[in-house]
């Protein structure tokens, strides 16, 4: 087999394209303006799919215990990110990582808690979590090696959970974040010099499967 | 618009929906946005006004699927110009993913009782190493949005799960492309989600 070299990719840069990415935080920025106005973003668009008359009460019930299983998740990536951010000696382009997945876990805690609440369910609170130093962030590698872990085992968490869902509303919103966390972990696998899509299929992981990734993390 | 006839609470309902009409259309203008605006909220309608049978969703995904295939495989083949080391290898990547998609879904197709749909022409601008990856960017971001807005009307468990296996690739394959370029990776906290008439859109420079 071919050994693959990743190094050809360039550190980002704010080069031109971060213009589009600019304008593309304003227009979000607007829209959270907006959703405001309109009475909140995703709790407006769930309970919208709520009257769908074709849902039942059952199924609100088993959508919302999914997105509790995610939402621990969501807090495990949001505290790991924090941590590192505040205490793992990265370099700058490792640090922006942090940063900016941190705050992307932090939005969709934040979304998942609205939408669990509007399918009738009472989100978890924050659970206890774990890093030892020296396995998760004592070091820039063992910062990306942890970050990678918890991105992938994200993604097939996302994929696994996504057949069970019943609501509309809420498997669209499982589909927009499991994109996201799909381009988190092709960019700490890049960063971390490895392939960032390293197959043409993702796995789709039993809830069995992701507790033995995530497991050793939760106190 | 004459507005005389209006009640006030009628001329405000009007502006909002004005103004969030605005926002739609510059968010995908953008390729992004926040979840509400482009994914549920204009999905749901549409999956009233437009159910979609699993076979049509698959053959459409097919398409693009196709589209992006033949693309990487004129990028690696130097139709766009000779790419250095790391976007050669992208390309490379890239195609034999795209390539297992078209393999997946065609027999995925038959499978469910459909005929799969021919690859359609294709065509490409003139491009360089630099315009190929944005290009790139501009083509994978579509194909998550594209999977993204399909998965909720989709019926089949199976079909379901091949889409998700595919459509986290095809993110991952668009923070690759910004990560290429040189971008912020992943520029959006929540992905948006396209509409078939807006994915072909953006598809349609593209079919000759």
């Amino acid at each position: 087999m071919t050994q693959l070299n990743y190094k050809g990719i360039p550190v980002e840069t704010d080069a031109p394209l971060d213009d589009m990415v600019g304008r593309l935080e304003e227009s979000r920025a607007g829209f959270l303006q907006k959703a405001a106005i309109f009475g909140g973003g995703v709790a407006a668009v769930a309970s919208g799919a709520m009257a769908f008359p074709s849902t039942a009460r059952a199924s609100k019930a088993s959508d919302a215990e999914i997105l509790n299983f995610a939402l621990t998740l969501e807090y495990l990536e949001a505290s790991f990110y924090a941590i590192a951010v505040d205490k793992a000696p990265l370099d700058n382009r490792a640090r922006r990582l942090a940063r900016v997945i941190r705050d992307h876990e932090l939005a969709h805690v934040d979304a998942l808690v609205k939408t669990i609440r509007d399918l009738g369910g009472t989100p978890i609170r924050r659970p206890e979590f774990q890093f030892l130093p020296n396995v998760v962030y004592a070091n820039q590698q063992a910062f990306l090696q942890t970050a990678m872990a918890l991105e992938d085992t994200g993604v097939g968490a996302y994929n696994g959970a996504g057949p069970a869902l019943t609501v509309m509303a809420v498997k669209a919103a499982a589909a927009s974040i499991v994109a996201v966390e799909g381009m988190h972990a092709a960019w700490v696998r890049g960063v971390a010099g490895t392939a960032p899509a390293p197959e043409a299929f993702d796995p789709l992981l039993t809830k069995e499967q992701v507790l033995a990734a995530a497991g050793p993390f939760i106190a | 618009m004459d507005t005389g006839t209006e009640t006030a609470a009628d001329a405000v309902e009007t502006s909002l929906a004005q103004t969030r009409r605005a926002f739609l259309h510059k968010a995908a203008l953008l390729g992004g946005g926040a979840l509400a605006a482009s994914g549920a909220g204009v999905f749901v309608s549409d999956v009233l006004a437009h159910p979609a049978s699993d076979i049509e969703i698959m053959n459409f995904a097919l398409t693009l699927e196709y589209l992006e295939t033949d693309f990487y495989d004129r990028a690696r083949r130097g139709e766009f110009g000779r790419l250095n080391e790391g976007v050669q290898l992208f390309a490379e990547v890239l195609y034999a993913h795209e390539q297992a998609h078209v393999d997946a879904l065609r027999a995925m197709i038959p499978a469910a009782g459909g005929r799969a749909v021919a690859a359609p022409a294709t065509k490409f601008p003139n491009l360089n190493q630099r315009s190929f990856i944005t290009t790139a960017i501009a083509l994978e971001q579509t194909g998550v949005s594209a999977y993204g807005g399909a998965f909720p009307l989709l019926k089949s468990d199976d079909v379901k799960r091949a889409a998700l296996s595919i459509h986290s690739v095809e993110a991952r394959h668009a923070s690759y492309a910004r990560l290429v370029a040189g971008t912020l990776p992943a520029n959006v906290a929540f992905f948006p989600a396209l509409n078939k008439q807006q994915v072909l859109e953006r598809a349609k420079p593209f079919l000759a």
